[in-house]
């Protein structure tokens, strides 16, 4: 997995890339979560256009990163999903949680 | 039951560090035999899945106890087996990780997902640890 962090007009987009399987580099994405909280950036982009596949692992990544952004008062958006991972999603009726967006552009407008 | 023409076996310390090195085992395995990218992300998400399993839960971590993977592969498919020296558990008890109180939960859905990615998953909770055996069917049309 690899991981790009950007802030940019408000936006905290976090572009995730390659295999999300539960690697050491998870601490990587805690991290940016933890960033996000500790500079009150409040509206939170995953970008997952370049992720081949997440195991439970990976999308337990993903929920940890809601619940803790929601409860400091921010929100997660997903964008570009790949069809791999929404099926995902679909297996885990977390396609009902987490709000998906086809393009960073339109996650970025999604928010209130 | 698969007649299996090809057998390889992976023993590796229960250590995160050791699942991308899985990963490349398997994925080159069931490259070999024939299978297409979809596919072999399915295999690739449930293998490391059940590792990642055994590494963290079942062993927690401790890398002295090792993580025994072993791949068969015939004409209809691919069977990995994942061997854990933890202390087992019952599938029929896991909690549902659909159900509104634990969709949150950043764990539990494991089983679900390999369940429902491989054609057969066989769960034996044995006196000393787990064996989780999954079978990927070969579509030669594909």
């Amino acid at each position: 997995m690899k991981l790009k962090t950007t802030e940019t007009n408000g936006i905290y987009l976090v572009e995730m890339s390659g295999k999300i399987m539960g690697g050491p580099e998870s601490a990587q994405f805690h991290d940016a979560m933890k960033h996000a909280v500790a500079n009150n950036l409040k509206k939170v982009v995953i970008d997952l256009g370049g992720v081949e596949w997440m195991n439970s692992s990976g999308i337990g990544l993903l929920v940890s990163a809601y619940t803790t952004l929601k409860n400091a008062g921010s929100e997660m958006k997903l964008a570009r999903t790949t069809d791999k991972i929404q099926s995902l999603l679909v297996i885990t009726k977390l396609n009902s949680v987490f709000d998906s967006h086809d393009s960073v552009e339109n996650a970025a407008k999604s928010f209130n | 039951m698969m007649q299996p023409i090809r057998t390889e076996t992976l023993n590796i310390p229960s250590s995160v560090d050791q699942i991308e090195k899985v990963d490349e085992f398997v994925e080159s395995f069931a490259t070999s035999l024939g299978f297409q990218a979809d596919a072999l992300a399915d295999i690739g998400i449930c293998v490391t899945e059940l590792v990642m399993n055994a590494i963290v839960h079942a062993h927690k971590e401790h890398a002295e106890i090792p993580v025994k993977i072993q791949i068969e592969g015939g004409e209809d498919g691919l069977r990995v087996s994942v061997r854990d020296f933890g202390p087992g558990f019952e599938t029929n008890t896991i909690p549902d990780p659909t159900s509104p109180e634990n969709i949150y939960e950043d764990h539990g859905r494991g089983i679900l997902i390999v369940r429902a990615m491989m054609d057969d998953v066989q769960c034996t909770r044995l006196e000393d640890g787990m064996l989780i055996e999954i079978f990927k069917r070969l579509n030669h049309s594909a």
